[in-house]
């Protein structure tokens, strides 16, 4: 166990590879689309470098735990379509059992690298664990989306556009 | 005297009368107390102290410095979820609401009949109250300084016969920057660093940052003394330090005094360490308007309705900046993005529920806490009738939609649509929570076996170990918990010096 836990701990020393970065902009591309009612989106934020900045300021085990995410994301994304038993649903619910499948043929179909998928599967597979009621799966899309969305609506041109001005050093709002 | 431990050499090695560890609400009136009575007190802080102007007034890197791992806490269960912990001199206190309630009596009576607690009563608690009240500055939130997410729920509470009232906070400066949960820029909330901190060091106390507690040191069933780390920037392990005193006061929290205690594997003959744990799970409802309100300014958590907190139900103020709130919306993608549009337009009111669900802290194989704990059916009812109530209100203020926390469930466009919550079951799954207060895991009680520290907050099985933080607390507070847990830790203070005398 502790051999085990020093290899764990040496992987979250090391920086984002080159899959994990794909990883990440085929996530913020579906949490942050680029179009939409103001323009500015995943393409205009550096969110590779906001999310290295982060693990640099976070202990190892957190480190860890994102890359693990990010691990899961790539690898097993497709897990959450399937998170459920088909003995779970009831006999007249056909539509539940209709989805069942389809979401079986579409992993037999593509079980892909998540960066890889075309991206209206990577927003199923995002919606499917943003609801999905395993709480490791959304304990999984919680911790990565906070890590996409902040940078984003951190951006000054962003919080400009949605009407946030914040607060201005020696400024009283109290009137 | 207030210390860097990046500062001291390794090997440190010192002797005081106590030594306190941690420096929110439970440590820092310790500190304070038995200082002021003449006892020579260290209190060790993980974190940092940090110069808030540094931050720039930039939520994010306050998230990422002064909240435990990056704000990343979760729990494990059904739901999971985040539990935002303090990281810094200050404790939680330096990025909380700054909300302060007396706990309520009824609560305290409860406790009294199922855990005994003798030699308290709720009369002893009230000068440690006013003590507290006085020292940081406690008032209430006024219509001029709170966000307009306060006044518009106060109208339509109003129109639906509730009863809003303007919450009693520690900033009397406040100049409504509107971003107390992200440490107040202005120095005008009076949490821990500014108050008891400095009060401490001016009474001869030493304050040690960057140095984490690791073990106690025991002899003849006697606490004497601590062994721990220093922190560098990186929060990485640096020397060593041992601090030998007469009284050792575990203020962690009720994530990390239970682990410190399960970890060194003492005080726990009773079983109980770790376990029951409440954490106050709290929602929010998010109205849109149509004419630009801007709920950033002012205070976001200003005014509250408490028409409920029989059931168990408590409505207080919530808002954040865009890059949390988009985080805490039910949405994501181009949705999510549209709802951010109108971000101008938004009034958030926050739920919170006195919750009889419980969950624990236990040692991960990682050696560091884990956190299980999932929400029972009837704190998800309660949940269920908050949000209705809370959507209802805003509906009453002129919302054109209101956004729910439920997965499924996301948005409502007239109020005749809430009639779906009646409709159908809620699940606790699909619930969007966050939770702030933990309390109840190393919980006090005149029996050894069903508790961990008597009434006086000491250990049943070690003597001169002492909690004083919100893990003493046998049940859910049903308010928000920092003057209650301040006043504890002056309660068990008074108690340390008579013994030391």
């Amino acid at each position: 166990m502790q051999r085990f836990l020093k290899f764990c701990n040496s992987l979250s020393m090391r920086h984002l590879s080159n899959r994990e970065v794909r990883t990440i902009k085929a996530l913020t591309e579906v949490i942050i689309p680029q179009d939409g009612p103001f323009p500015h989106g995943h393409g205009d934020i550096d969110i590779i470098s906001f999310f290295e900045d982060f693990l640099s300021h976070v202990p190892s085990r957190v480190k860890w735990f994102l890359f693990f995410n990010l691990w899961i994301f790539e690898y097993f994304g497709w897990i959450a379509l399937l998170y459920c038993r088909y003995s779970d649903f009831e006999k007249e619910d056909t539509t539940a059992q209709k989805s069942f499948f389809r979401n079986f043929a579409f992993w037999i179909k593509a079980p892909g690298f998540f960066s890889k998928m075309r991206f209206g599967y990577r927003e199923k597979i995002i919606a499917k664990m943003k609801g999905n009621n395993s709480f490791v799966i959304r304990g999984i899309y919680l911790l990565t989306s906070i890590v996409s969305l902040i940078p984003f609506y951190s951006d000054k041109r962003v919080m400009d556009k949605i009407g946030y001005l914040g607060y201005t050093e020696g400024e009283n709002k109290i009137k | 005297m207030i210390i860097d431990s990046n500062t001291l050499n390794d090997n440190f090695h010192e002797t005081a009368d106590a030594v306190v560890i941690g420096s929110g609400a439970g440590g820092a009136p310790m500190a304070y107390h038995l200082a002021v009575a003449g006892l020579k007190v260290i209190l060790i802080e993980e974190g940092q102290n940090f110069d808030i102007s540094s931050f720039k007034r930039n939520s994010w890197k306050v998230m990422r410095d002064m909240y435990r791992d990056g704000g990343t806490v979760l729990t494990l269960g059904t739901p999971s979820i985040p539990m935002p912990l303090g990281n810094a001199l200050g404790g939680t206190t330096i990025i909380n609401s700054g909300t302060c309630f007396r706990m309520p009596e009824k609560v305290f009576t409860d406790w009294k009949k199922e855990f005994g607690l003798s030699g308290l009563d709720y009369a002893n608690l009230i000068p440690h109250f006013e003590t507290i009240e006085k020292m940081i500055g406690v008032t209430d939130a006024t219509a001029e300084t709170v966000g307009s997410n306060n006044i518009l729920f106060a109208e339509g509470a109003k129109k639906l016969g509730l009863h809003p009232k303007p919450l009693p906070r520690n900033a009397p400066d406040c100049k409504g920057a509107g971003i107390c949960a992200f440490a107040c820029p202005n120095g005008a909330k009076k949490s821990m660093e500014q108050t008891f901190i400095p009060a401490a060091s001016e009474n001869g106390a030493t304050i040690i940052t960057s140095a984490r507690a690791e073990k106690t040191i025991i002899k003849n069933g006697k606490a004497t003394g601590i062994t721990g780390s220093f922190l560098d920037e990186n929060k990485k392990k640096r020397g060593k330090f041992q601090i030998d005193a007469k009284f050792v006061i575990l203020s962690c929290g009720a994530i990390y005094s239970p682990y410190f205690l399960l970890k060194n594997k003492i005080a726990n003959s009773s079983k109980q360490v770790g376990k029951n744990l409440h954490i106050h799970p709290a929602s929010k409802v998010v109205g849109v308007f149509n004419e630009t309100i801007n709920a950033w300014s002012g205070i976001p958590q200003g005014y509250y309705v408490d028409d409920y907190a029989g059931e168990g139900i408590m409505f207080e103020g919530f808002f954040l900046p865009p890059s949390f709130l988009a985080f805490a919306l039910p949405s994501y993608g181009m949705n999510l993005k549209k709802l951010m549009a109108d971000y101008s337009k938004m009034a958030g009111f926050g739920i919170m529920v006195t919750d009889s669900s419980h969950g624990k802290v236990i040692v991960g194989i990682d050696k560091s806490p884990m956190i299980f704990y999932s929400l029972n059916k009837a704190d998800t009812l309660k949940f269920k009738k908050g949000i209705e109530i809370a959507a209802r209100v805003y509906f009453e203020a002129g919302a054109k939609k209101v956004l729910l926390p439920i997965n499924g469930l996301e948005e409502i466009n007239h109020p005749d649509e809430l009639k779906i919550l009646h409709e159908t079951e809620i699940k606790s799954s699909q619930l969007e929570l966050s939770a702030f207060h933990p309390m109840g895991t190393c919980r006090m009680g005149d029996n050894p076996k069903t508790s961990v520290v008597n009434s006086f907050l000491e250990t049943h099985d070690i003597k001169n170990l002492f909690v004083a933080d919100a893990s003493v607390f046998p049940s859910s507070l049903g308010v928000n918990p920092q003057v209650t847990i301040m006043a504890f830790s002056l309660w068990a203070a008074e108690n340390i010096i008579r013994k030391f005398n």
